[in-house]
């Protein structure tokens, strides 16, 4: 099972050996999640510093392409094809189609948030790319069943913070414009939002292009791994967004380390909490079942 | 001007029925399967096909939500339950999944296929996909300002359908999982908890910075699109949606009859500044939050928010539904508290709302009262004007 890495720190690299994992770089121009990198030279440079250490990168262009914006969404994706990146990860079909409109030859893979959730809409969309990233919303035993039905063609989410949801608004800089308070906050990786009666933290992003909250703790299959592989999940994507350095590049070190129990990692990472998203927890409870 | 359809959203057969008497041309509801308001419909088959039946009458139409984001395990008996809405002449079926919407083409191309918000569409190239898998028309992502969605219309790849009134997501719809996360109740299949809603503490670098009295929340403001309607007809949008199946009867009328008085009026030369104003009046009738314009003018800042939860106000005068008119009485089915010497309206699709107070009640057994203050009793009101089964009661001027 291939390990799919996303990154915005290209010194963190030096941990990783080119073909030990696969490289997935966010643009800037018409995603979100890039809060580090925020220019398409920034991103140009970056680029070539991974490939100049090995590297062969997948580019990810994971946001909501909204009309006007066509125009140079097409410019930008030649000059990416340019960089000859192993493939792009999307969310909007408009990638796909410009990318084929210009012929582009290399692997293509369909990326949403939430959506991607049953055999019907992989079936189809499969006729499109070459693979595809599924909803961190299933449960692991309705994965397995996807991977075993589409051998080698679904990829899944293995470490980071899972994302809960993107609004388009800026929620922190209209809340703090309520209240009065001045903040500098866009691009911050420090923040959180705790509900009022329950305990958990979790992490918020405000950046130009919208909202990202994330679920409070990191995914962390550490027992569940095998079962994706042997069901031939093509890999699992690590996403060190919010995650120290050092922290990340143990965390995914011991997760692929057979000798190492959950119960110690847990104890080596105690200022982190370890979760399992859905895998074991069923969504589709009424108001009276649910929490 | 080009006809411009007023889609309403029904939660049951009543109220199917009310939105097309007040002036809807389709309505959308949801079934008791595959639909996002499925744990809270009311509509059985047979009900759909009333709907159907009555609608097709009055040459409109029906729209059926199968717009959930299905597991595996949700799909068994879809092929069946699509097959059954054709059979008994539904006209589209609202979907959320690409897969559902190809199998609805194949195995009941009468209908047509209408592509959901859930799945935020922005722009013309990705409807160019979609129109290459049959889908007849979609419903563009609320998250659109007037000239993006112009610039989209201007490329004639699909219809496209636009809120115009109702509750609004604060995230991109369908892409949101507080819900789940928060409450196991999966916002893709029918369980939001609208936790978006809900009071937040928000700490910045460990530090909580909100006061305790005004909480961080991403609760937004409702839509109320009605200065946008003339621009809306005039750049070929081809469908204008309101939001709310969960909504009451008299909300769903309220709402279709203020829309399809402005409709009409624009359509006909009629549109002045005292309509306006006389409609935005009518439409804060049924609000049960403040409202704005969402993102068609700009994008949301604090005033899209409600920060402030007690500033909910739900407006109380809805009094009640007339069941039966006899002579010069009324038996209504109550809903809040009156009194003799309340001044009333009675509000109706047939015609203007008709003032007049209330001179003298009885409840069911001929006994006289002062106040009707029992929610769902039935009450005798003495009444002068034109009063029919099925029109709405409501306090006049509160």
């Amino acid at each position: 099972m291939i390990k799919i890495y996303h990154t915005e720190r290209i010194e963190v690299l030096k941990h990783f050996k080119p073909n030990d994992i696969e490289l997935v770089l966010t643009e800037p121009c018409f995603s979100y999640r890039h809060p580090m990198l925020q220019t398409k030279e920034a991103f140009v440079e970056h680029f070539n510093k991974a490939r100049g250490m090995g590297f062969d990168p997948y580019i990810q262009v994971n946001g909501y392409i909204e009309e006007q914006e066509l125009v140079d969404l097409r410019v930008w994706l030649k000059d990416l094809i340019q960089l000859n990146p192993k493939g792009f990860y999307f969310n909007d079909f408009a990638v796909q189609r410009y990318l084929k409109q210009k012929d582009y030859r290399g692997e293509l893979i369909y990326a949403p948030e939430t959506i991607l959730t049953n055999a019907l809409d992989i079936e189809l969309i499969l006729t499109q790319v070459d693979r595809v990233y599924l909803s961190k919303e299933l449960t692991l035993e309705e994965m397995m069943d996807l991977c075993k039905l589409f051998p080698n063609k679904i990829e899944a989410f293995g470490l980071g913070y899972p994302l809960m949801s993107f609004s388009r608004r800026p929620l922190v800089r209209s809340y703090l414009a309520e209240i009065e308070y001045e903040a500098d906050v866009l691009n911050r990786l420090d923040m959180t939002i705790k509900e009022a009666k329950r305990t958990q933290h979790f992490p918020i992003l405000e950046e130009k292009e919208g909202t990202s909250i994330f679920i409070d703790a990191i995914h962390y299959p550490k027992e569940e791994l095998h079962l994706l592989s042997d069901a031939l999940c093509y890999g699992v994507h690590l996403d060190d967004l919010l995650i120290e350095e050092d922290s990340f590049v143990n965390l995914n070190q011991a997760l692929f380390d057979e000798a190492k129990s959950l119960e110690l990692i847990r104890l080596d990472h105690s200022n982190h909490k370890l979760g399992q998203a859905y895998y074991y927890r069923k969504t589709n409870m009424s108001k009276e079942e649910g929490q | 001007m080009a006809f411009i359809e007023l889609l309403a959203p029904a939660g049951d057969l009543a109220r199917a029925k009310v939105a097309l008497d007040f002036g809807a041309d389709a309505v959308y509801i949801g079934g008791k399967r595959f639909s996002l308001r499925y744990r809270a419909s009311n509509f059985e088959v047979f009900d759909i096909a009333e709907a159907v039946e009555y609608a097709h009458a009055r040459n409109k139409r029906i729209f059926v939500t199968v717009n959930m984001i299905p597991h595996q395990g949700d799909l068994p008996g879809l092929k069946e339950y699509l097959l059954e809405l054709e059979s008994i002449g539904v006209d589209a079926v609202i979907v959320a999944s690409l897969g559902i919407a190809k199998l609805a083409k194949h195995v009941a191309p009468k209908m047509e296929v209408h592509l959901s918000t859930q799945l935020s569409i922005t722009n013309s190239e990705s409807m160019r996909f979609y129109k290459e898998l049959g889908v007849d028309r979609v419903v563009l992502a609320r998250e659109l300002n007037l000239n993006t969605i112009e610039a989209i219309i201007q490329e004639d790849v699909l219809p496209v359908e636009v809120f115009i009134h109702g509750g609004m997501c604060v995230n991109y719809s369908g892409r949101c999982t507080l819900s789940n996360e928060m409450t196991l109740r999966d916002a893709n299949r029918g369980g939001c908890a609208q936790s978006c809603r809900w009071s937040y503490d928000l700490h910045i670098d460990g530090i909580k910075v909100n006061p305790s009295d005004v909480p961080f929340s991403m609760g937004s403001k409702d839509l109320m699109a009605l200065g946008s309607i003339e621009e809306m007809m005039k750049i070929g949008v081809s469908s204008l949606k309101i939001e709310g199946r969960m909504k009451s009867a008299y909300y769903i009328g309220v709402i279709v009859r203020a829309y399809r008085q402005w409709i009409d009026a624009i359509q006909n030369g009629k549109a002045s500044d005292l309509l306006y104003t006389s409609i935005i009046n009518e439409l804060k009738q049924a609000e049960s939050r403040p409202t704005f314009d969402g993102f068609l003018k700009s994008m949301p800042d604090q005033n899209g928010h409600l920060y402030h939860p007690k500033e909910e106000g739900v407006v109380q005068n809805f009094v009640g539904n007339v069941l039966e008119q006899k002579d010069d009485r009324i038996l209504v089915e109550m809903r809040n508290l009156v009194s003799v010497g309340q001044g009333l309206e009675c509000f109706s699709y047939h015609q203007d709302p008709q003032a007049f107070s209330i001179t003298a009640m009885w409840d069911e057994e001929g006994l006289v009262l002062e106040v009707a203050n029992k929610p769902m009793s039935k009450v005798w009101i003495q009444c002068n004007v034109d009063a029919r089964p099925g029109d709405f009661l409501r306090k006049k001027n509160v």
